[in-house]
């Protein structure tokens, strides 16, 4: 946790209020937490999300969706508390080792991970002298189970950039900077136009349209792996796609020709331009084990990634990092 | 999909090319993917989403283990692979304990078919009813092709005969028969609740209240048209005192019945889910269980039974048929039909046995903790929210995710109780409490 604001007034009545109510709810008791000192994580947790000048209902509003029995245990993890860790690992200690066998998709790779995140979690590494549990750090906003999947996630991805750096350098010679900054546009002849049309239309996308933009074109996600993530319907991104793609068509030759653009000139210039992206698809197909129609490409997908083929979490990343150059 | 301008996959990237200085928290995240963020944080979030490479790649590699799913449903709606083995062999039992059973209704049959086919011979003269055909329905339904439909004659002819033809001397039972359904209303209730139990019995033997339909149909029918028949005093006591005895044989099969049944079936009540409503050909191969229990008893017990009622074998089939249910230590649903003698693993999603599973795969078959057998109600439950159920006695398992209003269950799953086929409360290792009232269609959280 970074360095504690004070806890204002609103959180710490709100705390107070529900403090008999959360306490038993996490039973943090059993662990050797105390009232006082489970009404300052409290406290703390919800300082930390809570934006400054907060109103006591929203404190408590907040307070109540803390998931406090995972919060206590966890915490008393931490310190140490005996009987917390067994139940901890009762309860996790084999799904651990099951979402980093997951996550990195190879035997010797998921041991590694979950070891390394076991040692943080027990707190052999040390900060100033102390030695810190990475469970201190957990604020139950969601499932301690959740959570741990995604340290775990975290880890890997810290990690695999590391790697990936290194093989980079190696490979320097042979493809060229692949960290070089966003590279030049390779066709210059690219109207200046065009792109500030796509500019605007993008401006006028949420976050969440351009994640789901992000993730399907950039990451290549399947539409399962995004609509999981999103916690909807796979169908609901599948649409939202292909309205996504049909808007921005749409807004940006609008845009084009709001620029003075002859309608047939702006529908050229976006043709020109899809047919670049057509290399680029190309490319991304070629990962793809060059499923041709849209229901099998997903199918082919999803199955491959059960079977663990251990390079395609790297392919997106690859693509990101040194793709289009 | 849409293809979408090149200008604008540019632009995506450059908004993720900057490296985000600080990656959102692993509390963040989680809460985000478990859709427990409330709107503002949620939008806070999706922007860092929306240009952080990283991030996106942290949310999906974190995603719990569910890749079994998507597979299982696929191939629950679309593969023929659910209907090839599990299925048969279930099948084949139910199909066996018809052939045994319709055999011994042949058998038993053949010693009155003198008096059978008498009664036909003498209905052919007779004008048929068109109604006449309907009370052939329920017995079909009852599951007895081949012996039913010649005693169904018997009784649906005999009311059609405005005028008593003359009996057949040499056929004494003709007449038992022919006036029994029509003597009055109660003695021809008896009647022909007897015969059709007696073939019920020994052929399906579902749904007792079948055979009392049937019964009544006869008998509004005899009711109908032919009053006059009652006259034939002299025929109707002899049937009466003939069925009397039947009758008694019969409730004492019954009786039988309920009592080893009631045995067999203290574990797991087998044959519950069958009471009370109707039964269909469908039915009779799904409740293959309860069908070879209860023809046991009706054999075994009934000393008024048909001779010879092959019947006999079917204690062997009682044991199979009542399966016990249990959780290893290691967390695998395991199956025994031998009492506990043995048990076999079952491993719910059948999808990953028939797709030549590797180690990583198998490891994503869940570690159970919970199951809960309510007759051919199957739930069960363990690690990482893994929730199966199973409406045919394991056969067919159906993944089972509760949420209620975007909420979903988390968490092991570390009890699960279903007093009756519809209602259930299951709780989670995260002290979460799930209730439903409709088999699982609809999940409250408490």
């Amino acid at each position: 946790m970074r360095a504690t604001k004070s806890i204002s007034a609103e959180v710490q009545s709100a705390v107070s209020e529900l403090l008999a109510e959360l306490q038993a709810k996490s039973g943090c008791e059993k662990y050797g937490i105390t009232p006082e000192a489970f009404a300052e994580i409290l406290g703390v947790v919800a300082t930390k999300y809570l934006p400054s000048g907060s109103q006591q209902a929203e404190a408590r509003e907040f307070l109540l969706t803390l998931r406090v029995e995972e919060l206590a245990l966890a915490r008393a993890c931490a310190a140490g508390h005996n009987t917390a860790w067994e139940i901890f690992l009762t309860r996790y200690r084999e799904k651990l080792y099951q979402s980093a066998l997951r996550i990195a998709r190879e035997d010797s790779a998921a041991r590694e991970l979950a070891d390394n995140l076991y040692a943080e979690l027990y707190g052999m590494n040390t900060r100033d002298e102390e030695r810190v549990s990475k469970l201190a750090s957990f604020t139950g906003r969601g499932s301690l189970e959740g959570w741990l999947r995604t340290v775990l996630a975290q880890e890997f991805v810290n990690r695999y950039r590391r790697t990936k750096r290194l093989v980079s350098l190696d490979e320097e010679g042979e493809e060229g900077s692949q960290f070089a900054a966003p590279e030049p546009e390779p066709i210059a002849a690219v109207d200046s136009r065009l792109e500030s049309a796509t500019d605007q239309a993008f401006k006028g996308l949420s976050g969440e349209e351009r994640m789901i933009l992000a993730a399907y074109y950039l990451d290549g996600r399947t539409l399962a792996e995004i609509a999981r993530s999103l916690g909807v319907h796979e169908s609901t991104i599948s649409r939202k796609l292909d309205k996504l793609g049909k808007q921005l068509r749409k807004k940006i030759l609008a845009n084009m020709v709001q620029q003075g653009m002859g309608r047939r000139q702006a529908e050229e210039a976006l043709e020109i331009d899809v047919r670049d992206l057509r290399l680029d698809i190309r490319h991304s197909l070629a990962q793809e084990s060059g499923g041709p129609a849209f229901s099998e490409k997903r199918e082919v997908r999803v199955k491959s990634e059960v079977p663990g083929a251990p390079e395609q979490p790297i392919e997106p990343l690859k693509e990101k990092l040194g793709g289009s150059s | 999909m849409e293809k979408i301008p090149q200008s604008v996959v540019k632009r995506l990237r450059e908004s993720t090319a900057v490296p985000a200085s600080s990656h959102l928290d692993a509390d963040l995240l989680t809460a985000f993917a478990e859709r427990s963020l409330a709107d503002r944080e949620r939008g806070l979030v999706m922007e860092h989403l929306a240009a952080c490479g990283d991030c996106r790649e942290v949310v999906t590699l974190a995603l719990p283990e569910l890749e079994t799913i998507p597979e299982s449903s696929v191939e629950k709606s679309h593969g023929p692979g659910w209907f090839v083995w599990p299925v048969l062999r279930w099948g084949a039992l139910a199909a066996a304990v018809l052939v045994v059973a319709s055999v011994g209704v042949l058998q038993y049959t053949h010693q009155r078919a003198e008096q059978t086919v008498a009664v036909v011979r003498s209905q052919e003269r007779a004008p048929e009813l068109p109604k006449a055909a309907e009370p052939t329905l329920p017995a079909t339904r009852v599951g007895q092709p081949a012996a039913s439909p010649g005693q169904l004659e018997v009784r649906k002819g005999a009311p059609q005969k405005g005028v008593p033809e003359p009996m057949h001397p040499s056929h004494p039972q003709n007449h038992r028969t022919f006036a029994s359904s029509n003597k009055d209303d109660q003695s021809a209730a008896i009647g022909s609740a007897t015969t059709a139990r007696i073939g019920s019995g020994s052929g399906a033997s579902i749904a007792p209240g079948q055979d009392a339909t049937a019964a009544d149909q006869f008998n509004i029918q005899a009711k109908k048209s032919a009053p006059e028949i009652r006259q034939q005093a002299a025929v109707g006591r002899t049937s009466e005192t003939v069925e009397v005895q039947a009758d008694a044989g019969q409730v004492k099969t019954g009786a039988g019945a309920v009592n080893s049944t009631e045995n067999q079936f203290a574990q797991n009540q087998a044959n519950l889910p069958l009471q009370g409503r109707n039964v269909t050909s469908l039915d009779v191969v799904k409740a293959k269980d309860p069908v070879a229990t209860a023809a046991g008893p009706v054999a075994a017990t009934a000393p008024m039974g048909p001779p010879g009622m092959p019947l006999q074998t079917s204690p062997a089939l009682m044991l199979r048929a009542s399966p016990r249910w249990s959780i290893s230590p290691a967390g695998v649903l395991q199956r025994s039909f031998d009492g506990g003698k043995t048990w076999a693993n079952i491993i719910p999603n059948g999808a990953g046995k028939q797709q030549g599973q590797d180690a990583k795969t198998a490891l994503a078959v869940p570690v159970f903790r919970a199951v809960s057998a309510n007759g051919l109600e199957i739930w069960v439950g363990g690690s990482a929210s893994a929730l199966f159920h199973s409406a045919d006695g394991g056969n067919l398992w159906t993944r089972v995710a509760p949420s209620e209003g975007g909420t979903m269950l988390t968490g092991d799953i570390v009890s699960i109780e279903f007093p009756d086929a519809l209602h259930g409360n299951i709780t989670t290792s995260t002290t979460e409490i799930w209730s439903t009232s409709d088999s699982g269609q609809t999940w409250q959280k408490q």
